[in-house]
């Protein structure tokens, strides 16, 4: 019972400071792209840090490159909303993870270090499925539900 | 089964116009020509895609529906996207004198291009990752790895580059590249990798 009870609070910890973190920075962008994070809305630059719970919101005509610190490449097109929900890499007391969701939209991508030490623990939510990465390039698109 | 067809037939019948939402998943080979895989809707109705421009379509509620696409039809789709990618991260390797952490000859030379490469790049992070041989205890290789590390993010400090834009871990005698041979002196273990992205 302690064991565990210690097990979850070193757990807590870990995932406060994973979540001040930065995961990624932003290495390309086109036309209006903008990071939700909380209650604001940045504008996306170059050279501007992701974290984890940031949703990543292209125009029509915008689109976004990121580089992740496990080395994963994320990209998307025009009109895509992309959610980053989980990144753990690092800590060697933590199992690595790099979770997204696509919520519609384009969107490119290229496993790193993560799937590499843990195939199978970077994952693609979207409205409609789940992707298990277990390597290196894939791309998906998300059309979405029309009236 | 039977009924749950019935029903998704049925809501196509009564919305003839509309379109469901739906996912399209492709595997693209790398620039290299490496295929990976990608595992579908994980569960009863997954389905594995492992080959070059192998592609699924899911609706929801549905198992994968798997259709082969061509280079082009992905080029023509995902076009914006792709022309998006940033530039693949790139690996230096860094040496050091035994037991120390002073760079080799060679490796200072290795960081003028470093810092070069730095500052080509828009945008750019820095990971620099310190490595020790299988010599030594644990903990002592612990903090020898991350001192190599420091002192390579200092040096580059010191050549202009942003700290807030570097950042230093120690991995000690772990994943080093002779981990079958405990208690060697490798040299290509004594060494801090300098990742540019």
């Amino acid at each position: 019972m302690n064991g565990k009870l210690a097990a979850a609070v070193i757990l807590a910890l870990a995932a406060g400071a994973a979540a001040a973190a930065d995961a990624g920075r932003i290495k390309t962008v086109k036309g209006s792209v903008q990071v939700e994070r909380g209650k604001q809305a940045l504008p996306a630059t170059v050279g501007l840090p992701v974290q984890v719970s940031d949703r990543i919101v292209t125009g029509a005509d915008g689109s976004v490159g990121i580089a992740f610190a496990d080395d994963s490449l994320l990209s998307a097109g025009p009109n895509s909303t992309l959610e980053i929900d989980k990144f753990v890499y690092g800590d060697p007391r933590r199992k690595p993870a790099f979770e997204t969701t696509l919520r519609r939209g384009t969107l490119s991508a290229v496993s790193g270090k993560v799937v590499k030490q843990s195939p199978g623990a970077m994952r693609v939510r979207t409205p409609t499925t789940i992707l298990g990465v277990r390597g290196t390039e894939f791309v998906v698109e998300v059309t979405p539900e029309t009236p | 089964l039977l009924p749950a067809a019935a029903l998704a037939g049925c809501c196509l019948c009564q919305a003839p116009e509309s379109r469901r939402g739906e996912t399209l998943v492709v595997v693209v080979p790398t620039a290299s020509g490496h295929v990976g895989a990608v595992m579908v809707n994980p569960g009863p109705q997954q389905v594995l895609l492992d080959r070059a421009y192998a592609g699924a379509h899911v609706q929801a509620g549905s198992a994968p529906a798997r259709e082969t696409l061509s280079a082009g039809d992905v080029e023509a789709r995902f076009a914006d996207a792709r022309r998006a990618m940033p530039e693949p991260p790139v690996t230096y390797v860094m040496h050091f004198v035994l037991g120390t952490s002073e760079l080799t000859e060679d490796s200072r030379q290795t960081m003028e291009t470093v810092v070069a490469e730095v500052a080509r790049r828009p945008g750019a992070d820095v990971s620099v990752v310190g490595y020790t041989d299988a010599l030594g205890s644990t903990e002592h290789n612990d903090t020898l790895s991350l001192r190599r590390a420091q002192s390579v993010r200092d040096y580059m400090i010191a050549h202009g580059l942003r700290g807030d834009l570097i950042r230093a871990m120690g991995r000690g005698e772990r994943d080093s590249s002779g981990s079958d041979v405990d208690d060697a002196t490798n040299p290509g273990d004594r060494r801090v990798d300098v990742i540019v992205r």
